[in-house]
């Protein structure tokens, strides 16, 4: 009759400690904003933003895990984002995601020290410096760099390296830095010269200064925090060096989306690559897709969809796949214990497989090749 | 000429009063200027703090987001492009570590501000603070106040400087003064000689004059307090006092020279005559305290205005004691020859009036004296066919003798006085009747003769004391000199005289002595120590009327005069009991 007891009593433990595991309280804490270059609706980018994440968790409800979401959305300002990210620590998250700028991503180190922090695109390479429970679903910029390289070796082999980058972002200045610092160990004949401005100064860059040095037929990378600012600089750029027809290379994300851009003028070659807009090839995408179209019985209007998607899945997955053995006090624990093992058997867990390549030529996005 | 020197000091005193408002409302308005700059000030560098601040709000955010990344030189290419930017008007410098110094924008000479923004502190992060620093010049809106402000200033303080402080000394007198001055003499020619306008009211006019005669007193005489005012009444009090012994010295005196002749006598005739001048002088200040506020300038008080019976001998002593007084530091010779009857003669006048009238004459006679040590003024006072002849007599420098005539119409001469004096002097002598003439002789001096009518309707003034030889002669005087004086005088002739030296002595022996009523003769002291009532009401309530004679200091005194009057009682001036004859009738 006591071992009886003790039998009940443990197994109402267990029990009691899966219960706790499978139910998530997941924040969103970003700035889903789309980018100005692009005619597209705010109210619907949100839309398309919290869809993903309602795909995710009707998908993980089916795998067994309940997830209770909020969002803290906050707008472009210091004020703002401190206030949202009291207001999502008080509610005692199990795991945070979104932080889409790395900017964000280093930042909330401040704010959220001892959380599960998922950023869904950051890629600057001091992120690696983040404490362990921080991880982004973006391709560390050490690979853009290689891909850009190779690019630039690919299709400008002649070519010396022009590299802007904005001040403002570190992700921006770091890759540039990274990325000028291979170019010359790569190829110690050619020259390369960096510069650095101020998105919201735009207006008041002396463009004549700013690209003194720069020598006909020099790939110029654009390291900018949105689209939209990448293609005001490179209008400005064009202008001041016609009749020179430019070469641009810029790595914004766009969000994942492949959309023309508009503001685009000047007579100039630009190539964009991106890491968030492939994928549709994969099982993950499929199932997302089916998932998708089951709930909205419709195709998704924005590739951030299938990111967030991404987002919620790999840490669900985690769970799924890499059950943590034993008994954990906390679901925000057994969330990183199963994280961390993932990552452990898989380094770029949920990470975009390849690097698309768009280039625009009159004023419209053109797939131009994978780089994986 | 008679209002001249008090205009003189009308003006002096109108002039400081305007003076020191033009003053003290300029000097009030220039610091309200320079309160008002300094306030101007204040609210422009607060002005400019909060402009800074707006515009470092997003630098701040900016570079608190970046030093959170450690993408620090970011932030100083922010504001290096801040600084040189066309819109700022300051310079911004981040400086790291450290707490700010200047939590206000803080002025340094000469056109430069510095003001340390601090920047907030965000999870335990501490990022140091912006240094900002401008230069004044550049802020146009507040170069423009200040310049403004700093130019109403400066025209204010010059202004005060050189206008109105030269303007409070010297007030126009056309715009100010004569105004006053000429209402004053409106008055004053109004209640003196009584030829005002119809349509004035004397007695308005008077309770005006002396209500600016208070006032001018009260602005003057800063010194008097309670206890000057005690003193001055106990000064007059003793002098007052001692007056009555010394008529009885003065009267033993006479009554002892004529028994024999001494040296001795004439030293201490002359002694009695200082105490006396003493007495005079002090009890003069204490009954006019205006006329001594300005040395040599008199200004009237409002009951010497008032035309009575006013006895000339006691008047020319108290101005002779006051010229010896005002003329101290220079004095010269003053001496007064005076027959028996004129001493006793009255005049009827204004006593102010011919104070002054005198007070000018000796005025003149000093100032036409060209060495004082060794200068005489003579003043001889007489009867001569029911007139009273006051000559003054001096041995200064003279008057020409086509100058005379000149001098009388009102023309001044230099070395003798204001002209205005004794054309003002004739022309007041012949209001009462009598007549004023001048003879002089270049060098040797001249002789101011006044010829003035006796007195003679004077219904309260006895010819004598007539005193039945069967009469009890009751002496009420709280002076024990006074009362052995009245003594030996009755026992000479006989009388019996009871003396007292209070009233609530004399009060019982009248309750106790009803029945002797109608036989005796009273002689009253109209003033005694330490008691409320007076002589009269004591003559009042018990004296058959006709035998009773009060005996005063104060037989000049208006308001006595009439009081007598009305009494029917006789009136003894103290000064003259000596002159007054004690007849003795049996009938």
């Amino acid at each position: 009759m006591k071992i009886f007891h003790i039998l009940v009593l443990f197994l109402s433990l267990i029990s009691a400690a899966h219960a706790n595991y499978n139910h998530i309280k997941l924040a969103i804490f970003d700035d889903p904003r789309p980018d100005p270059s692009c005619n597209e609706n705010s109210q619907q980018f949100v839309n398309s933003y919290l869809s993903g994440i309602n795909t995710a968790i009707t998908v993980a409800s089916e795998m067994g895990f309940s997830i209770t979401e909020r969002e803290f959305f906050h707008q472009n300002n210091l004020t703002s984002i401190i206030q949202q990210a009291t207001n999502a620590k008080l509610w005692n998250p199990d795991i945070i995601i979104g932080l889409s700028t790395s900017n964000d991503f280093l930042m909330s180190k401040a704010f959220f020290g001892d959380q599960v922090i998922l950023s869904i695109s950051a890629t600057d390479s001091a992120i690696v410096n983040l404490p362990t429970g921080f991880y982004s679903l973006g391709i560390p910029d050490t690979q853009a760099v290689k891909t850009i390289i190779k690019f630039i070796s690919n299709h400008y082999p002649n070519s010396n390296l022009f590299i802007t980058s904005a001040a403002e972002s570190k992700e921006s200045v770091d890759f540039g830095d990274l990325l000028a610092q291979s170019f010359k160990k790569q190829f110690k004949t050619k020259s390369v010269i960096e510069r650095k401005f101020l998105s919201d100064d735009m207006n008041n860059l002396d463009i004549s200064k700013f690209m003194a040095g720069y020598q006909k037929n020099d790939v110029i990378v654009i390291m900018s925090i949105g689209y939209d600012s990448a293609i005001e600089l490179m209008n400005k750029i064009s202008a001041n060096l016609r009749p020179i027809k430019p070469i641009f290379i810029t790595s914004t994300d766009n969000w994942g989306n492949n959309l023309s851009p508009k503001n685009m003028n000047g007579n100039y070659d630009v190539y964009r690559i991106d890491t968030l807009s492939g994928g549709e090839d994969t099982k993950d995408y499929k199932l997302f897709l089916d998932n998708y179209k089951k709930i909205y019985h419709a195709m998704p209007k924005d590739k951030i969809s299938f990111v967030t998607y991404q987002a919620v899945m790999s840490f669900v997955d985690a769970l799924k796949k890499y059950p943590h053995e034993g008994i954990s006090s906390s679901t925000k624990q057994n969330l990183l214990n199963s994280y961390l093992l993932a990552l452990k058997y898989n380094p770029n867990w949920y990470r975009p497989p390849y690097y698309m390549v768009y280039k625009i030529e009159n004023k419209n996005e053109i797939f131009y090749e994978k780089i994986h | 000429m008679r209002w001249k020197s008090k205009n003189n000091t009308l003006t002096k005193q109108i002039k400081k009063a305007i003076g020191n408002r033009i003053l003290f409302f300029s000097i009030a308005f220039m610091i309200i200027i320079f309160g008002l700059t300094l306030y101007d000030l204040s609210i422009s560098f607060k002005q400019l703090r909060s402009r800074i601040e707006e515009q470092l709000k997003p630098i701040e955010d900016f570079a608190i987001g970046q030093a959170m990344i450690n993408n620090l030189d970011t932030v100083d290419l922010k504001i290096q492009n801040f600084n040189e930017s066309n819109n700022s008007s300051f310079k911004v410098e981040w400086v790291r570590q450290g707490v700010p110094i200047h939590k206000i924008v803080t002025w340094y000479f000469p056109f430069s501000w510095i003001y340390d923004y601090p920047i907030g502190e965000i999870a335990g992060f501490q990022f140091g603070y912006f240094k900002v620093t401008g230069n004044l010049l550049s802020d146009k809106s507040l170069i423009y106040d200040l310049l403004f402000r700093l130019s109403l200033f400066s025209i204010i303080t010059i202004s005060v400087i050189c206008i109105l402080s030269p303007l409070a000394k010297k007030i126009p007198e056309q715009l100010f003064i004569d105004p006053i001055n000429h209402f004053i003499d409106l008055i004053s020619n109004n209640l003196a000689h009584g030829d005002g306008r119809e349509d004035l009211n004397p007695v308005e006019l008077q309770l005006l004059e002396r209500k600016i005669l208070s006032l001018l007193t009260s602005a003057t005489d800063l010194e008097k307090n309670k206890a000057a005012i005690e003193l001055g009444q106990l000064s007059a009090r003793l002098a007052h006092d001692v007056r009555s012994p010394l008529a009885a010295m003065e009267m033993s005196l006479e009554m002892l020279s004529k028994k024999t002749t001494s040296d001795d006598l004439k030293i201490l005739k002359s002694g009695i005559r200082t105490i006396r001048d003493i007495a005079n002088n002090v009890l003069d200040r204490h009954r006019n305290p205006t006329i001594y506020l300005e040395s040599s300038e008199q200004i009237i008080n409002t009951d010497g205005n008032i035309i009575r019976h006013v006895l000339l001998y006691p008047l020319i002593e108290m101005i002779i004691s006051q010229k010896k007084h005002e003329w101290c530091l220079q004095p010269c010779e003053i001496s007064l020859t005076i027959d028996s009857i004129a001493k006793n003669a009255w005049i009827k006048t204004a006593p102010n009036e011919i104070k002054r009238l005198l007070s000018n004459l000796m005025n003149n006679a000093y100032d036409a004296l060209e060495k004082k040590h060794i200068g005489i003024i003579h003043i001889i006072l007489s009867i001569n066919n029911n007139h009273i002849s006051l000559k003054l007599k001096d041995n200064g420098v003279g008057i020409p003798a086509d100058k005379i005539e000149s001098v009388l119409n009102g023309i001044s001469l230099k070395h003798f006085g204001n002209g205005l004096g004794l054309s003002s002097a004739k022309n007041y002598i012949e209001t009462l009747g009598g007549s004023l003439s001048i003879s002089s002789q270049v060098g040797e001096g001249t002789d101011v003769t006044l010829l003035i009518p006796q007195a003679s309707d004077i219904s309260w003034l006895p010819k004598c004391i007539s005193i039945h030889k069967s009469d009890i002669c009751i002496i009420i005087d709280d002076d024990s000199s006074m009362l052995i004086y009245w003594k030996e005088r009755l026992d000479n002739i006989g009388i019996i005289s009871i003396l007292f030296s209070t009233y609530h002595e004399a009060y019982s022996w009248v309750i106790n002595n009803k029945h002797l009523l109608n036989s005796v003769v009273f002689i009253v002291d109209y003033e005694l120590t330490g008691t409320d009532i007076n002589g009269l009401v004591f003559i009042d309530e018990f004296g058959e009327k006709s035998n009773c004679y009060l005996v005063t200091s104060y037989a000049e005194e208006f308001f006595l005069q009439e009081a007598v009057k009305k009494s029917k009682v006789w009136l003894i001036a103290k000064s003259l009991i000596n002159e007054i004859p004690l007849q003795i009738y049996d009938i």
